[in-house]
């Protein structure tokens, strides 16, 4: 079954509230992490490329298997902005073209092509969640909650 | 139907990613903060199902609007759910009250989004932002997370290699 259309949309949504997320990082906020937690908001924004890249690489091998990486050498990440958000915009797109394109995913571990695009949402979503605390424990500003939540609705609430 | 069957499953499975989180807390884990000071634990999930309520609000405001609640208001202070029994059975009540609310709608009614679907993806998503969170928290007080596959499996017909 295709990808249905309210689904594409809401991919598109989680690339917006990505984008707002990115625009908001600087490069003293990319190192942010909480002691003793694991991941620094860099590797947090290179695992969702990897997750993306990997379940991609499962339905097309060259086409997203030849992504970009975020990580580099023993799990350090990219910590220059421009790079990431190209990363981001790639990989986003590619996985949505891919997932469109795809007739026959039967060999793919998922329910459907729409339950593999929502669990990238949800898992994107964790990991921005994640972010968001490791950038308040250390003291940065957070993104506008409006700007962050927003692009999911047709009004804005007051 | 406002509903595609793909989002009514993917509901099914973020309301097991939820009761992975609801099995693996223990009491004590319910008071944990994160270093800044954050909500709780059981603040958090508090909020989770306090968010559901307040947007079904929008489709059936009798009925979604006589769900309980997982915290109570008292002098100023704001005080969350510890008990682990009630917060799974309000968790379980407000996902499937919001389910069958939006299999019933006509239509999207006052909901502020562009489809039912997009609604409760946004809904996924937000219960998505706050569980990473809460396990961000506690891994900071030294609690071992749950198991990854566990956690993320549902979403797998197969486990991947």
């Amino acid at each position: 079954m295709p990808v249905n259309e309210t689904v594409k949309e809401a991919w598109l949504i989680n690339d917006k509230v990505n984008n707002v997320l990115l625009e908001h990082l600087t490069p003293n906020m990319i190192e942010a992490h909480i002691p003793g937690s694991g991941y620094s908001v860099a590797q947090h924004l290179a695992h969702m490329a990897e997750a993306k890249k990997f379940w991609g690489a499962m339905l097309n091998e060259e086409q997203a298997g030849t992504l970009p990486d975020l990580f580099k050498e023993e799990r350090s990440a990219e910590t220059n902005l421009a790079q990431i958000k190209d990363v981001f915009a790639q990989t986003s797109k590619v996985t949505l073209e891919l997932a469109k394109s795809t007739s026959d995913p039967s060999d793919f571990p998922y329910a459907s092509l729409d339950s593999y695009l929502i669990h990238l949402i949800v898992h994107d979503s964790y990991h921005r969640g994640q972010i968001v605390l490791a950038l308040k424990t250390a003291g940065h500003p957070l993104p506008d909650e409006g700007a962050l939540w927003g692009p999911w609705r047709t009004e804005t609430i007051e | 139907m406002v509903i595609s069957e793909s989002v009514k499953e993917a509901w099914h499975i973020n309301e097991g990613m939820n009761k992975v989180l609801l099995e693996y807390l223990t009491p004590e884990m319910l008071t944990v903060q994160a270093p800044s000071k954050d909500w709780s634990v059981a603040g958090y999930l508090a909020h989770l199902a306090a968010s559901k309520k307040w947007w079904g609000t929008h489709l059936d405001e009798l009925g979604v609007g006589s769900l309980p609640d997982l915290f109570e208001e008292t002098t100023g202070k704001t005080i969350a759910e510890k008990d682990l029994a009630r917060i799974k059975d309000v968790f379980e009540q407000t996902s499937q009250a919001i389910l069958e609310t939006v299999e019933r709608a006509a239509n999207k009614g006052k909901l502020p989004y562009p489809s039912i679907d997009v609604y409760l993806i946004h809904q996924m998503i937000h219960d998505g932002h706050h569980r990473g969170q809460i396990l961000l928290a506690l891994k900071t007080a030294g609690y071992t997370p749950p198991d990854d596959d566990d956690f993320w499996g549902g979403w797998w017909t197969d486990q991947p290699l």
